[in-house]
């Protein structure tokens, strides 16, 4: 906001200034000192993780190569004007769905999936690469289609534009990194103007898609635990398919009849509201079928687990019981550097990349814990600043674009940690292990410091 | 502030949507900073105690009990180790490999595979084998490495030095039991623990009772141990000195294997302070072995586990007849002048009443009566004195109470009367009861200890001490934890010249009577012997006995199950038991 309230005068002292120091005062260096510290953060939580299964030398090593190549990348994407890729958004798009495809013929298998393309001496996840085309595109195009917002076809365009990736990411299969994808989708509707009911039924018909298969296979480990009772026979059946019918027809009368009550009370709500929620609950239902018949029985195990980790421990919630007993065993202080039992014994599975969140946790305590939450809230913040005063509606989108990426990673990623996310297989970006996503998120900053340095430039 | 190539006011209507998304990031913050604090703030020690737990595997080390030594210090029943193997699942998920059971299999001669699948189902820790031998413990050592969850643990096991002749005053050693357990868990007892039963051992559980140690590893996910984190040294319990003499109790073991049936008791108390020194029930059972023999023993018709010097419930014979003796002194102030002539029998109505010396004893007085034991003279004094008087100093004797002995298991005496006699068997007490009373038959039983009790109470004229066999108690670091004090009953208070003429009387036995066996040239003994008749085939032999006379040490109650006459059977076991105390030949 300050920067918003001092442009005039910085401006003015920007005029008088040479070429290589107006780069410099232009530069968010707050916003650069939060993410250096967490890459640094990054480093020293990796060693640790890494430190008694694997060669930490090797995994410290190649966190940093990749940290030193997004630097690279950073710089030449802070240079690179941003208002190209809104001209050239058709070709990112196109490239990022090439680089998608590519990786279902060229990857490697690894787990039964197809993530990795390798390059013998390293190897890349084009997935997190393709994020950030996707974010370029989505802003793109949203920003062509400013004006006409409040119509269905542009968001079911839009929508169009992530079902591109969505599909080719579902077939690797992995299931979890597209869950980054509809926040960004949703928030920049929202930011761009779009109608909320729109967005109340799209935000209805996905959970009903993906809410309904997820509380069945909870329902159904919940009674197979033992735990079995009236209610939860009730609550499976009403999540499967015949009796599921009979409630939600009873459902679409409570709504009607309701809405009927409301109109006598003289409170007139247009009808074609009602109808498109009752199609968006109705189509909600049905997509949950076809969602129930494509994501695997484990993926929806480890999706819902996290909200009773104790019904199967040994199996889908042991993950979540280790991570939270890594977590909070950290205390205030932590146990240590290299001193985390759970981490260094191997009780905390992933623990350098999906879990590195609960090894600072463990090793560091709450207050190194709490520092690297507060740095994450700092380059947040500092990057939604970006997005309020960038140069135009493109730039915006593009920076708020990436700040929802980041901040739904460490959402999903620190909350599937301590126990209220579902078990998602999703990095804390520049603080998990991982030479493609460091090197994403650095691009990323990059591309941030562009707008954020075009700002004035007219 | 407005975007290039358009208006001022779809820049504002951003900007609110800007501020409404921030404000939605900071909701997002505030429930990861909050959910943070509570976890490791607020349950912070929960986890960590949690994750205490899963890193660390604790292998118990049980403490050895306590060792019970006899009077002068020599070891009755100590500890030996063996070892034993437990399996231990770790991950219910990760199964330790076919070839690694196959293995252990082989080293054990037996099949682990069931055992195993059993621990890995039920989560819990199982005991394999026991009772390994080194070379298979150490063969097993070998293979932890690949076995992983095998624990090599050492088990310490109760030996006795003289299992069988001991048996019945140490007692024995078994798993604890489940209604044990429910009730003892409080005090730490815990599943697999040994627990004292019978005799010391289960009299004096709670000192016996060593301070289990354990060995903790840190292990990692797979159960793997990676290194030591802490090993509690288990701690010996308290060890107990008896007041058994040892070489007293294994003669007096023997004397009873020697004899016809081999059933029998010996008890040796020390007149002075109830010291029992000798507690010997023959047969005796093999108390390290008790769960293996548990069968062969119930099968026995000897009833080795029947401990007869505490439980078993003889008429006492003729050694009753120091009852009718002292009565009549006390209540008829009898004339020791006054003779009886024995012919033999004695009539009664129309019925006949023998002497156990069917040509009759002539004229005898009061002391020879004693002396020859001759029945006559005591159906006189029954005549005489009636029921009533006889049970009288029956009671004051002490004969229908329990000792008071300080080991578990003892059983009560038996005094009849007219009033029981009506109850129980619906008709009269008759005169003939009183006569037979008077001779120590009927319906009067006696244990051995208490005939014991009875002499030492005798020999103290009218000192009546509650006999006890734990001296002291002695913790691993030395303090004494309990030491025995004197005990006393009601004492019986008699005239002097009652006590005078009592001792003169079992003397006269010993010098000229039926118990001449226990004659020493150079020290006075007082004894008295009984045969008791019984229903269940040949007498009991009885002999009660304190030496010597005048200063008296030791009070011994020898009983022999259907061996025969008191003055043969049981006279020479009293004699060995003298002999070996006192250093006699």
């Amino acid at each position: 906001m300050r920067l918003a309230n001092n442009t005039n005068v910085s401006r003015r002292r920007l005029n008088r200034q040479s070429f290589w120091a107006r780069i410099f005062f232009s530069i968010d260096w707050i916003m650069l000192a939060a993410a250096a510290a967490l890459v640094t953060i990054s480093l020293f939580a990796v060693h640790s993780a890494t430190f008694v299964h694997q060669n930490p030398v090797r995994f410290v090593g190649r966190q940093a190569a990749a940290a030193i190549a997004g630097v690279i990348a950073m710089i030449f994407f802070a240079s690179f004007n941003y208002q190209f890729y809104k001209r050239l958004w058709a070709y990112i798009y196109g490239a990022s769905i090439a680089l998608l495809a590519s990786v279902l013929i060229f990857g490697t298998v690894v787990n039964n999936a197809r993530r990795w393309i390798n390059f013998h001496f390293f190897s890349f996840q084009p997935v997190e690469v393709a994020k950030i085309m996707f974010i370029i595109a989505i802003a793109a195009y949203l920003d062509n289609k400013r004006k006409e917002m409040r119509n269905i076809s542009t968001l079911f365009a839009a929508t169009c534009i992530l079902l591109g990736h969505f599909a080719l990411i579902m077939l690797q299969p992995a299931f979890s990194s597209t869950l980054v994808y509809f926040p960004i989708l949703i928030i920049l509707f929202y930011a761009n103007g779009a109608d909320v009911f729109h967005l109340f039924c799209i935000i209805t018909f996905g959970a009903l898609a993906l809410g309904i298969p997820l509380a069945n296979t909870f329902f159904t480990l919940y009674a197979a635990s033992g735990q079995t009772s009236g209610l939860m026979s009730f609550l499976i059946s009403a999540t499967s398919i015949p009796n599921g019918i009979y409630i939600l027809i009873g459902i679409i009368i409570l709504i009607i009849l309701a809405w009927w009550f409301l109109k006598k009370l003289r409170l007139r709500i247009p009808a074609v509201y009602i109808v498109a929620l009752i199609f968006t609950i109705i189509a909600g239902c049905i997509a949950s079928v076809a969602v129930e018949g494509s994501i695997r029985e484990y993926q929806r195990r480890r999706l819902i687990v996290f909200l009773n980790p104790g019904i199967d421990p040994l199996g889908s919630g042991f993950n979540t019981l280790q991570s939270k007993i890594t977590l909070g065993s950290g205390g205030l202080l932590g146990r240590g550097f290299l001193n985390g039992t759970q981490t260094q014994l191997g009780f905390l599975p992933e623990h350098h990349t999906d879990y590195i969140f609960s090894v600072i946790g463990e090793e560091g305590g709450f207050a190194m814990s709490m520092l690297t939450l507060f740095l994450y809230a700092v380059f947040i913040w500092r990057a939604m600043l970006i997005a309020q005063n960038s140069r135009d509606r493109f730039g915006s989108l593009l920076a708020m674009g990436i700040c929802v990426m980041f901040m739904f990673h460490a959402v999903i990623n620190i909350g599937m940690v301590m126990g209220i996310m579902p078990t998602a297989g999703i990095p804390l970006l520049m603080v998990s292990y991982g030479g493609s996503s460091m090197f994403s998120s650095l691009c990323a900053i990059g591309i941030l410091m562009s707008i954020q340095l075009r700002r004035y430039t007219h | 502030m407005v975007w290039q190539r358009e208006d001022r006011f779809s820049f504002e209507i951003f900007s609110k949507k800007h501020k409404a998304i921030m404000i939605l990031f900071m909701f997002f913050f505030c429930v990861l900073s909050v959910r943070l604090f509570y976890m490791q703030i607020i349950r912070g020690n929960h986890y960590q105690a949690i994750s205490e737990r899963q890193r660390l595997h604790t292998t118990r080390e049980r403490a050895p009990r306590g060792i019970i030594y006899d009077s002068s210090g020599r070891p009755m029943v100590g500890n030996d180790y063996t070892y034993m193997i437990l399996f231990q699942p770790f991950r219910q998920d990760a199964a330790p490999p076919e070839c690694a059971i196959a293995e252990l299999s082989e080293i054990l001669n037996q099949d682990v595979s069931q055992a195993i699948a059993r621990s890995m189902r039920s989560g819990r820790s199982v005991t394999i084998a026991k009772n390994l031998t080194r070379k298979e413990m150490f063969r097993v050592q070998e293979k932890t490495l690949s076995l992983s969850g095998i624990t090599v643990a050492k088990e310490p096991q109760r030996l006795s030095r003289h299992p069988r002749i001991n048996s019945h005053v140490t007692g024995y050693v078994s798993q604890i039991n489940r209604a044990e357990l429910d009730r003892l868990r409080d005090e730490g007892w815990r599943l697999g623990d040994q627990i004292g039963r019978i005799g010391i051992e289960g009299r004096a559980n709670r000192y016996l009772r060593g301070i289990d140690g354990g060995r903790q590893l840190v292990v990692d996910v797979r159960g793997r141990p990676v290194q030591a984190f802490q090993h509690i040294a288990p701690q010996i319990g308290s060890s107990i000195h008896t007041t058994i003499n040892l070489d007293l109790q294994i003669a007096a073991y023997e004397a009873l294997q020697n004899t016809s049936t081999r059933r029998g008791a010996v008890v040796a108390i020390d007149p002075r302070t109830g010291a029992v020194r000798a507690l010997v029930s023959s047969p005796g059972f093999d108390a390290d072995n008790f769960s293996r023999d548990f069968i062969r023993n119930r099968q026995n018709p000897d009833l080795p586990l029947f401990n007869r010097a505490l439980a078993g419930r003889y008429a006492p014979g003729s050694t009753f007849k120091i009852i009718p003796f002292v009565a009549a002194l006390e209540v008829l102030n009898h004339n020791p002048a006054v003779r009886h002539r024995c012919t033999g029998s004695f009539q009664l109505g129309d019925r006949y009443f023998g002497c156990w010396f069917r040509e009759g004893h002539g004229n005898v007085n009061f002391l020879q009566s004693m002396a020859l034991s001759c029945n006559i003279y005591y159906y006189h004094l029954a005549l005489e004195l009636g029921v009533s008087n006889i049970e009288r100093f029956a009671r004051k004797f002490h004969l229908d109470q329990l000792t008071g002995i300080d080991i578990p298991g003892e059983q009560r005496g038996f005094i009849p009367n007219p009033e029981w006699k009506r109850q129980r068997k619906r008709t009269r007490w008759l005169s003939g009861d009183t006569l037979i009373f008077s001779i120590g038959q009927g319906a009067t039983l006696v244990t051995p200890l208490q005939m014991a009790s009875l002499t030492a109470t005798v020999a103290n004229r009218g000192i009546a001490r509650k006999p006890f066999v734990i001296q002291t108690i002695v913790d691993a670091c030395g303090n004494v934890e309990f030491e025995a004090t004197p005990r006393y009953k009601e004492p019986v208070e008699l005239a002097d010249r009652t006590w005078d003429l009592l001792k003169q009387s079992l003397v006269d036995a010993v010098e000229q009577g039926t118990a001449w066996r226990t004659r020493f040239p150079n020290m006075r003994v007082a004894a008295k012997t009984g045969t008791a008749q019984n229903p269940h085939g040949e007498n009991h032999a009885w002999l009660i006995a304190y030496a010597p006379a005048d200063n008296p040490q030791l009070a011994v109650a020898v009983l022999v199950e259907n061996a025969g006459g008191g003055g043969i059977i049981a006279t020479p076991i009293a004699r060995r038991i003298f002999e070996v105390y006192f250093n006699l030949e």
